[in-house]
């Protein structure tokens, strides 16, 4: 679409050959290529072509950016980074598989309303497995008896009964999202098991442990990864935008494992796949 | 399991390529993922020597970067609807500014990379003539994370168009950041060249710390 020189080479006609006109919609079919995904994808071109991101309430959400961040710099990310300083890897792999553990449940019953059988069933099968062999999901055997792990929200089980992004929205402290994944949000907050089973013992302070150490977990893997995007943009507001949207289009269309959603604090970035540390 | 074991399949792989040397260096690569690999070996050796002063880094890592990327491409994907409308010194200034910066975030990047292990996983996929070659990159005692790289086969041989890093294209937010900065300059293209030297000169002040 932008590039006047390649459509002219478009209009020479040369069949087979990479219109380069489109090269946005074929990054995004290499976005969806790229997690491993089946090759009939590559015949759907110029429709996934990446919608524009419709970010009316921009002025309001660079302000609540602003406050995000300032957050994220005096007290969130360094907290990540002590934890990833004074905390060994071992450990810390640890932490972060059993934060995915107590979330099974969660992403096996959007798997479920997804109407994802073979992923509902991986879902369930890690959850067993690594709550009882991998000693309540601190190790993660499962991913290495061939159920690998991914994530599922209520959102992104909303994206796929076809509602759409809408606008852009940054929530204050929760960061990016959209009223969809915000709604998601709420709804797995409410309908997750854990939280009603502590409310339940009245054990509620757990809660908060949890959250904390999501927060932590979640912030301490992006670091590097979101140290270089604000490094290296020239608009970070709209850098962030652009990586949120092209990260949660990936996980809906389940090409990236996707991970801990809109529960982390900022934005992370990066969730490898399966974080047994001895990989 | 077999991911272990394709992995270290992998780095024995670039063991024996780094052995070997570097006689293929001139030779066109045969296929995209070794035109990867032999790159990628290249910056590293370039980047984690000791002999080399900053300057003569970056002097090499530039030379590499015209050789294995198809940056005027990548420019002009990046600036999208906007080269159009930009003058031909708009465009000038533009191409020279655009490699100037990918070559420092590249040098920072492979900086702050230096230890850790980088492993040719294949071709991945063909899409339209391009192949995406995917690659692992290994830190000690952090997970491991996923690049893939947009390969076309061009006429001056193996060219990378785009770097996609978990499943982020580069050249697709760098797009959504140059328009979001030309558009707050109300669709001055200059605006944007103003930035894009500022962010250079102020890479350039940290970068030899």
């Amino acid at each position: 679409m932008n590039f006047p020189t390649q459509s002219d080479q478009v209009r020479e006609g040369r069949p087979g050959q990479t219109r380069l006109g489109a090269l946005g919609a074929l990054l995004l079919a290499g976005l969806l290529l790229a997690g491993g995904g089946v090759g009939s994808r590559a015949a759907e071109p110029a429709a996934a072509a990446p919608e524009p991101i419709y970010d009316p309430l921009e002025p309001l959400n660079r302000t609540i950016f602003v406050f995000n961040d300032a957050v994220d710099t005096m007290a969130i990310r360094p907290a990540g980074e002590a934890y990833q300083v004074f905390v060994p890897p071992e450990v810390r792999a640890r932490v972060t598989n059993v934060l995915r553990n107590l979330k099974t449940p969660i992403t096996f019953a959007n798997d479920v309303l997804q109407g994802d059988g073979e992923r509902a069933l991986d879902s369930l099968a890690r959850f067993v497995i690594n709550a009882t062999i991998g000693i309540l999901g601190l190790f993660d055997p499962a991913s290495r008896l061939g159920f690998p792990y991914h994530d599922e929200d209520f959102g992104q089980t909303l994206a796929v009964w076809g509602v759409g992004d809408g606008i852009y929205l940054v929530l204050p402290v929760l960061g990016p999202s959209n009223p969809r994944d915000t709604v998601g949000l709420v709804a797995d907050y409410l309908a997750d098991p854990l939280r009603l089973w502590l409310l339940n013992t009245e054990d509620e302070a757990w809660l908060n442990v949890r959250t904390g150490a999501r927060i932590v977990d979640g912030r301490a893997r992006t670091i590097a990864a979101i140290d270089d995007v604000k490094r290296t943009s020239l608009d970070y507001y709209a850098a962030i935008r652009s990586l949120y949207s092209q990260r949660r289009g990936a996980e809906i269309r389940n090409v990236s494992p996707g991970g801990d959603g809109g529960v982390s604090v900022f934005f992370p970035m990066t969730d490898p796949g399966s974080s047994d540390g001895g990989r | 399991m077999l991911r272990r074991i394709f992995g270290r399949l992998g780095a024995a792989t670039l063991v024996v390529v780094c052995l070997a040397g570097f006689p293929a260096m001139g030779e066109p690569a045969a296929t995209p993922d070794q035109f990867v690999k032999t790159l990628a070996d290249r910056a590293i050796e370039v980047v984690n020597s000791a002999e080399l002063n900053y300057d003569e880094q970056v002097r090499r890592l530039r030379g590499l970067l015209i050789e294995g990327f198809d940056v005027p491409l990548m420019a002009r994907f990046v600036l999208g609807v906007n080269w159009r409308r930009a003058t031909p010194s708009q465009r000038d200034e533009y191409l020279k500014l655009f490699e100037e910066m990918i070559v420092q975030t590249y040098l920072r990047r492979f900086r702050e990379y230096s230890g850790v292990e980088f492993v040719v996983d294949g071709i991945k996929q063909k899409v339209d003539g391009d192949y995406f070659v995917t690659s692992t990159v290994k830190r000690p005692g952090e997970p491991a994370f996923m690049v893939d790289w947009r390969v076309r086969d061009a006429a001056g041989g193996f060219k990378i168009i785009d770097v996609v890093a978990e499943n982020l294209s580069m050249a697709l937010s760098q797009r959504d950041d140059f328009s979001s900065v030309i558009q707050r300059y109300g669709g001055e293209v200059d605006g944007l060249l103003r930035e894009m030297r500022e962010k250079i000169e102020q890479a350039k002040g940290t970068a030899r710390s």
